[in-house]
């Protein structure tokens, strides 16, 4: 790995949540480099930043303080515009409650990012497929969310992830809603996603999982306390 | 490009979103945004035609473009003659109509022979005169004909007769109206003289008093009637071609009717204030009316649409 280029670093990371008159302060100056194919994992106790840190890193918050470098981009001179895109072109995700939309199936689940790039409604369909059928849910195409099991479900949420063949796939606590067993077929299925270039960033509390990572963060009281 | 596509993957995912939700859910959320948007539309532009279709009316059958009318302190227009010479000679006026106009009591079914016993149909009302021809170029007061025939030339004894008059049209206050008045009955008008029995030749309904209100005779016979000189009148309603010259024409005949103890109004000014205030109350009223209505239907919609969402999820 230290051949590889960094894709992603997070320089002296601060984010400070404000209620009222209270602050609290829940990444306490992180400093990480992730580097291109990477997996890792963030782990830590429950209040410890982990989540938090994962939304810094993925653009869907932005931190008080600090620089997160994007194929060294300086990301703080991003528009919201070029966040949604960086998001949606670079990045996929994985959710603990799925985010997914009950109204529509599988298929269209998993099919939403590319229609929003792609105008050939053909191709996107076949590019829906062939990733639910590589996440093992071919027969389910035209399952409605309320048809499926849990498993399922994140198993759909990880097809809608790397449909638009991202470079950076985030999943935060994906297993935490499953059953021992599919918790360990979903991360087996992101472990396999590890192909020349994809980066994973997993955050987890659960200790069996990460020896399946090149790497481990423990965070603590928003600060890395382990590398 | 992809304002486009966000545009096409948000009609899909409202597409899916109205195709699996509840029928009623959806039948519910059409009819509230139906009904808001009639409310907003119609409730503002009903108010607004109102007043428009009044002020309308007001102009193409009473005032015309241009009306004259005694000064403020004045109970006649004077020496008539000169003023109508210099409307006759004006090229930008298309047709005029002078009008006489007098209280008079008004009776029906009445009997030859005095009956002290018995209640009598009378009414106090207006008589106006006109020259029946030159009123209908003007304000086609024929239109208005609701029963019976409009009068043509200077028959003897013809009248018209509003339908404010009439118990059988207007439903006003008992007494203030002549029952059973048909067109062919005669009624008895007097005036300043003895009375006079006339012919009700037809009758007359608008949305106008001045209309309803009114009974038409001929100048001539008004004349004879009251015994008013020719001279001396009191509306002059005229319309002009070309709506563009209307307050040259307005000033122009201003000077002449000064000297006859009268003002020249366009149509707008001889409305008034009263139009315009009653126009903009009832804009502001379609508005507040119209903005209560879009948010009891937000709130509305938003419950209906936040306990679908969240019965569906469950």
């Amino acid at each position: 790995m230290k051949n590889k280029k960094t894709i992603l670093a997070a320089k002296n990371i601060v984010k400070t949540y404000t209620t009222g008159s209270v602050e609290t302060k829940v990444l306490r100056g992180i400093d990480l480099e992730i580097k291109e194919g990477e997996f890792i994992a963030i782990t830590g106790r429950s209040g410890s930043g982990k989540s938090t840190l994962l939304y810094v890193l993925s653009l869907l918050d932005r931190p008080t303080s600090g620089e997160i470098l994007f194929e060294s981009c300086d990301t703080k001179t991003f528009s919201e515009t070029m966040d949604s895109y960086c998001r949606l072109h670079h990045f996929g995700f994985v959710f603990q409650d799925y985010a997914l939309l009950p109204e529509l199936t599988a298929l269209e689940n998993v099919s939403i990012p590319l229609m929003v790039q792609k105008d050939n409604w053909e191709n996107i369909k076949d590019a829906g497929e062939k990733v639910l059928e590589q996440v093992g849910l071919k027969d389910k195409l035209n399952n409605y969310p309320s048809q499926l099991s849990g498993g399922e479900k994140q198993r759909v949420a990880v097809a809608r992830a790397i449909i638009n063949n991202p470079k950076v796939l985030f999943a935060d606590e994906p297993t935490a809603n499953l059953d021992s067993k599919r918790a360990d077929e979903i991360i087996d299925l992101i472990a396999g996603l590890r192909r020349e270039g994809l980066t994973i960033v997993l955050v987890t509390h659960e200790k069996k999982y990460l020896q399946k990572t090149d790497r481990v963060i423990e965070i603590s009281d928003g600060v890395i306390t382990k590398t | 490009m992809n304002s486009l596509k966000s545009f096409r993957v948000g009609f899909f995912l409202a597409s899916r979103q109205i195709k699996n939700a509840n029928l009623w859910v959806n039948i519910l959320i059409i009819f509230i945004m139906t009904v808001t948007f009639l409310n907003l539309v119609f409730i503002s532009g009903l108010l607004e035609g109102l007043v428009t279709g009044a002020s309308k009316d007001s102009r193409e059958h009473y005032s015309g473009d241009i009306i004259i009318t005694p000064d403020e302190d004045k109970i006649n227009i004077i020496n008539s003659n000169n003023l109508i010479e210099e409307i006759r000679e004006s090229p930008e006026i298309r047709s005029y109509s002078v009008r006489y106009l007098q209280g008079a009591q008004i009776e029906a079914n009445y009997s030859l022979f005095f009956e002290p016993n018995v209640e009598r149909n009378a009414i106090t009302g207006t008589i106006t005169g006109i020259d029946f021809e030159n009123e209908n170029k003007t304000t086609n007061l024929e239109d208005f004909i609701v029963s019976g025939e409009y009068i043509y030339g200077n028959p003897q004894n013809k009248v018209l007769v509003g339908s404010g008059f009439l118990a059988e049209y207007d439903s006003a206050i008992e007494g203030s109206t002549l029952e059973g008045v048909e067109v062919g009955d005669k009624i008895k008008i007097t005036a300043s003289t003895s009375p006079r029995e006339y012919v009700v030749s037809g009758i007359l309904e608008s949305k106008l008093n001045q209309i309803n209100n009114r009974v038409f005779m001929s100048t001539q016979q008004f004349i004879s009637l009251t015994g008013r000189s020719p001279q001396i009148t009191d509306e002059i309603a005229i319309t002009i071609f070309d709506p563009q010259t209307l307050e040259e024409t307005r000033n122009k005949l201003s000077s002449a009717a000064e000297s006859s103890q009268a003002k020249a109004e366009t149509w707008r000014e001889s409305q008034g204030q009263f139009f315009e205030d009653l126009s903009m109350t009832f804009t502001i009223l379609g508005a507040v009316i119209g903005a209560i209505g879009l948010a009891v239907a937000s709130v509305t919609l938003f419950i209906v649409i936040f306990i679908n969402a969240i019965s569906r999820e469950k």
